[in-house]
């Protein structure tokens, strides 16, 4: 999975925030924000295409969390980012 | 997480709605600039705005803001005076200002994209950029004019 070209991340007042450019720019449109988990995933993504186990693994290396609670998060928010066109596999 | 990437023509309370509902939630909005009242650094349909509660950033000098005017008109200038009970806003290309109450903000630009770049609103250069323009505002109709006439003259084959 990898992010679309178009969407970046980027710190808006404090919180990050997926910011859509270029073509996918809209008149006037939401800003999705992610919390912190949420961003340490897409920066795995932002560059490089990877499975969903290996974002996984990387993220678990970094959080004390169960592996199981890890990989709920992650297929969650991959979930999201492909129903949004933000993500594809 | 909420969001919405639709293209969307609004009116005054469709856009009220829109903004307190992602305010709400924590996330911001993206507004394209339109009219040249901004120019020439922020360009009609080509650039956009990253709107924030004022809540969350509160209007200071130099802060681009969208304000609601008296006759309910949804607007996007720069902020050059601050005092407890009144802003003085100007639009970059404008030579007057205008008065209005912090109440009529309806949100603060915390980032630019211009020229399909995200440019923080906190970034060095920005702000050096929007602080010479501001001061330079005496000068603005004989740069505007110098501006007018070498586009004009790029234009000619």
């Amino acid at each position: 999975m990898k992010i679309k070209e178009g969407f970046i991340l980027r710190k808006v007042a404090g919180s990050f925030m997926v910011v859509p450019i270029g073509e996918n720019a809209a008149k006037i449109g939401g800003l999705m924000s992610l919390n912190e988990t949420a961003a340490d995933i897409w920066k795995l993504i932002e560059k490089e295409d990877r499975s969903e186990e290996e974002i996984v693994q990387l993220l678990s290396n970094e959080y004390d969390a169960p592996i199981e609670e890890i990989r709920e998060a992650v297929q969650r928010f991959s979930a999201e980012l492909q129903s949004r066109g933000i993500a594809e596999k | 997480m909420s969001g919405d990437f639709k293209p969307q023509e609004l009116n005054i309370t469709e856009l009220t709605e829109l903004l307190r509902q992602n305010f709400e939630a924590g996330d911001g909005v993206t507004l394209t600039v339109t009219g040249s009242s901004m120019g020439p650094y922020l360009k009609n349909l080509r650039d956009s705005v990253v709107l924030v509660s004022p809540e969350v950033r509160s209007p200071k000098r130099l802060d681009i803001v969208l304000f609601r005017r008296d006759d309910g008109k949804p607007v996007l200038h720069r902020v050059i005076g601050v005092k407890p009970d009144e802003l003085t806003i100007n639009g970059d290309a404008q030579t007057w200002c205008e008065k209005i109450r912090p109440c009529q903000v309806m949100a603060v630009a915390d980032g630019l994209i211009r020229k399909n770049r995200y440019v923080s609103c906190d970034s060095l250069s920005y702000r050096l950029y929007s602080r010479l323009w501001v001061s330079l505002k005496p000068l603005r109709p004989a740069a505007i004019w110098a501006y007018t006439r070498l586009k004009g003259r790029q234009a000619k084959p």
